[in-house]
């Protein structure tokens, strides 16, 4: 018997000792942080295969094995293997791996927000000074806000994630009218459109109602104005005047003008307001153009006869609006093939790769030597409202976007539901505050 | 003595693998509650039993046990009950072909993944605009309503859903507790002039005592830990929460708020929740004959 729990144990020490002895070896590579430090012999010729994990989105995943196939014609001893997983589950699955420290990929596809929780501990490689440099000299702020820490790079954008300034547009319940011009034209086209009212709204007139739209454009609403949501200090400020009267006016379109319902942050909708567009069941949807291949694909209508993208009328009398950093390349601080992943990422980062992985993704590009060549408004006609606004973009700021999309979320829903905020500046007042609290 | 060792020899790899992937994972979330912990860091502080102080003034938390405990309660006690009845009308057939035909039906849920149910249920059925149940309330010429958008309704939605996904698997155990009951004491009560209602409650239910306390634990230890339907048809946890369990609050804590240390602090409480209900369970259905 004792014997047996000897070799029990025994078993169980050198299970233990194994996880132990991987993560100790492998985050010592990570600790390097540089690039340069890394063990690598991506210019030695030896083989080199590279794993590289992104989230399944066909048209994205293709070219991302185009790009690798003519990169392996440049560098033929490096050779990159994808895998792709569920858009749900993979920001679990990068963090999971990350801390591993010795398993997944070499290259990760990254959500940029999610780069204010990554960046600060090590677990991403620094990308090196040279790159850093382009990066910031070239692409837009909010592409790489939140891929920084203590003034270095721990990631590459890819796109210039932006969901306002433009909307799509649903052509058949439009019909004749024009394409509203001004915020009151909209809000007044969109009420003469509305059909149904309540939770059982058959068609929206405007749904400003999502998860990432009702944040968005609250943001906007207040740049507009010319004021900020962000005090010098980085602390929220939603109890100014331009707030009160944003907040106001997207309440109002649930509460006073019926042009939307909860639906699309309650539940109880089967598609997000994007697709209500291309189901006919909604006339407007302020949303990014990277909504427009799956009208095109998923439900097969044809853009400019069955739906268009147009500008959002500013709330304000300025143009101004937040965006977050989108889609990025990162290098794993614990790879050891690190050199061979940045040679990747940087021949990614260049202009003629970078256009054609954007036109092939629907992405608005990072930098503005790509975002400004005619040539993109020649492969993607509807960008057009939008690419001479990227310079007024702000960075939605260095913070976890997730709870704080959740917060003005939940805050909106409360106050329309009615019975929680005695009024609209209790509303606000306490959205300053769990905003203010989830930055500590 | 050798018999005993050749036992031993075979149950090791169980004990290894309740040892690595389920008591050893149970002791780390234990230490990281202790902590302020974010698997990327290499260091992370030790914040004693401050993630544990913070559940007492957590409303979030409180809305979520609330929500588990309604959950748990209303969903096992209707499971039990639809499937003592099913399995009750299913022992009836005389035919071997018929049962397992009808065994067959009532299971065919369960095959599906819980997710992939709940995707097909929140699109398909539930939906206010053209959802399945709708159009049949609306051709009854009754009001359609927001069955996952409107905080009075999800929970129940919810438990709906998972009676249909899950009901079949007990039914099959009951079932099989029914097939094994003597039809020596069915045909006396039959000859004392019992009718079928009486035998269910007199014969079946009693001699049922082990199965249903099988069930019944792990009915209800599977229920507390339901994540799959609400990560899925309660957008976001539902509205003011209404569809917020522990279970993902736990994972909302872990991979949204990025704070492990929080989350595994709730998870613990969730354990010991677990726990104390299955011994109070294990307790009360103490079963001390047999046949």
């Amino acid at each position: 018997m004792k014997k047996l729990l000897c070799l029990l144990l025994a078993i169980v020490m050198v299970f233990s000792m194994a996880a132990c002895g991987g993560s100790g070896s492998s985050g010592d590579a990570g600790s390097s942080g540089s690039s340069g430090d890394a063990g690598s012999s991506a210019d030695a010729g030896e083989p080199i295969e590279l794993t590289f994990w992104g989230h399944q989105e066909n048209a994205i995943n293709e070219s991302f094995k185009a790009i690798a196939e003519d990169f392996h014609e440049e560098h033929p001893n490096i050779t990159i293997n994808f895998e792709f997983f569920p858009y749900d589950e993979f920001e679990a699955k990068v963090q999971t791996s990350l801390a591993d420290k010795k398993a997944g990929a070499d290259i990760y596809e990254l959500w940029g927000g999610w780069g204010v929780d990554f960046c600060s501990t090590g677990a991403l490689a620094q990308i090196p000074d040279e790159m850093a440099a382009e990066i910031t000299e070239d692409a837009y702020a909010p592409t790489y806000g939140a891929l920084e820490y203590e003034g270095h790079l721990y990631g590459m954008p890819m796109e210039f994630n932006i969901e306002s300034g433009g909307m799509l547009v649903n052509k058949h319940l439009l019909g004749d009218k024009p394409i509203p011009t001004t915020w009151d034209e909209l809000v007044a086209t969109a009420k003469e459109l509305t059909q149904g009212e309540g939770d059982t709204m058959t068609v929206k007139g405007l749904d400003v109602v999502g998860w990432d739209t009702i944040p968005y454009t609250l943001c906007a609403m207040i740049l507009s104005q010319g004021d900020n949501y962000l005090n010098e200090d980085g602390t929220f400020n939603f109890t100014s005047e331009a707030a009160k009267n944003a907040f106001t006016e997207l309440t109002d379109l649930v509460v006073t003008d019926g042009v939307t319902n909860l639906t699309g942050l309650a539940g109880g909708d089967a598609m997000e307001n994007y697709q209500l567009v291309f189901a006919d069941q909604c006339v407007f949807a302020p949303r990014g153009p990277w909504t427009i291949a799956e009208g095109k694909t998923t439900f097969e209508l044809t853009y400019g006869e069955d739906f268009t993208y147009a500008a959002l009328p500013w709330y304000g009398d300025s143009i101004g609006f937040a965006a977050e950093t989108g889609w990025s390349l990162a290098v794993n601080g614990a790879s050891d093939k690190q050199e061979a992943a940045f040679e990747f990422l940087e021949y990614f980062f260049s202009d003629e790769v970078l256009m054609k992985h954007d036109v092939a993704a629907g992405f608005i590009p990072p930098k503005k030597s790509v975002a400004e060549d005619p040539a993109l408004l020649e492969s993607m006609p509807f960008l057009e409202p939008l690419v001479g606004i990227l310079g007024n973009a702000q960075f939605i700021g260095y913070f976890n976007t997730d709870i704080f999309k959740e917060t003005i979320n939940n805050v909106y829903t409360d106050y329309c539901t009615g019975g929680i905020y005695e009024s609209i500046d209790a509303a606000l007042a306490d959205l300053e505050a769990q905003c203010n609290a989830n930055l500590t | 003595m050798r018999s005993k060792k050749f036992i031993l020899l075979v149950l090791i790899p169980v004990f290894l693998h309740v040892l690595v992937f389920m008591i050893i994972p149970i002791i780390g979330s234990g230490v990281i509650s202790f902590l302020d912990y974010n698997p990327l860091r290499d260091n992370n502080t030790f914040v004693a039993l401050e993630n544990y102080k913070q559940l007492f003034s957590d409303g979030d938390f409180w809305k979520a046990l609330k929500n588990t405990l309604v959950f748990v309660v209303v969903a096992v006690a209707a499971n039990i009950v639809i499937s003592l009845f099913l399995s009750a009308i299913i022992t009836q057939f005389r035919s071997n072909r018929t049962r397992s035909f009808f065994r067959m039906m009532v299971f065919l849920p369960c095959i599906a993944p819980l997710v992939a149910s709940s995707v097909v249920w929140g699109r398909s059925i539930y939906p206010t605009n053209g959802g399945l149940i709708n159009l049949i309330v609306t051709s009854l010429g009754g009001k359609p309503l927001n069955w996952l958008g409107d905080a009075r309704y999800l929970m129940m939605s919810v438990i709906l859903f998972t009676l249909w996904a899950d009901v079949g698997y007990n039914t099959i155990l009951f079932s099989a507790g029914m097939d094994g009951i003597p039809t020596e004491f069915y045909e006396a009560a039959a000859i004392d002039g019992s009718g079928r209602w009486n035998q269910f409650w007199k014969i079946t239910f009693p001699l049922l005592g082990r199965t249903f306390a099988f069930v019944l634990v792990m009915t209800v230890i599977s229920y507390f830990q339901m994540f799959a339907q609400f990560n899925v048809l309660a957008l976001k946890n539902g509205p003011q929460n209404s569809g917020l369990v522990l279970t993902s609050y736990i994972y909302k804590l872990a991979f949204t708020n990025k704070n492990m240390g929080y989350a595994s602090a709730v998870s613990v409480a969730l354990f010991v929740i677990i726990m104390i209900v299955t011994l109070i369970q294990q307790r009360l259905n103490k079963v001390d004959w047999e046949y």
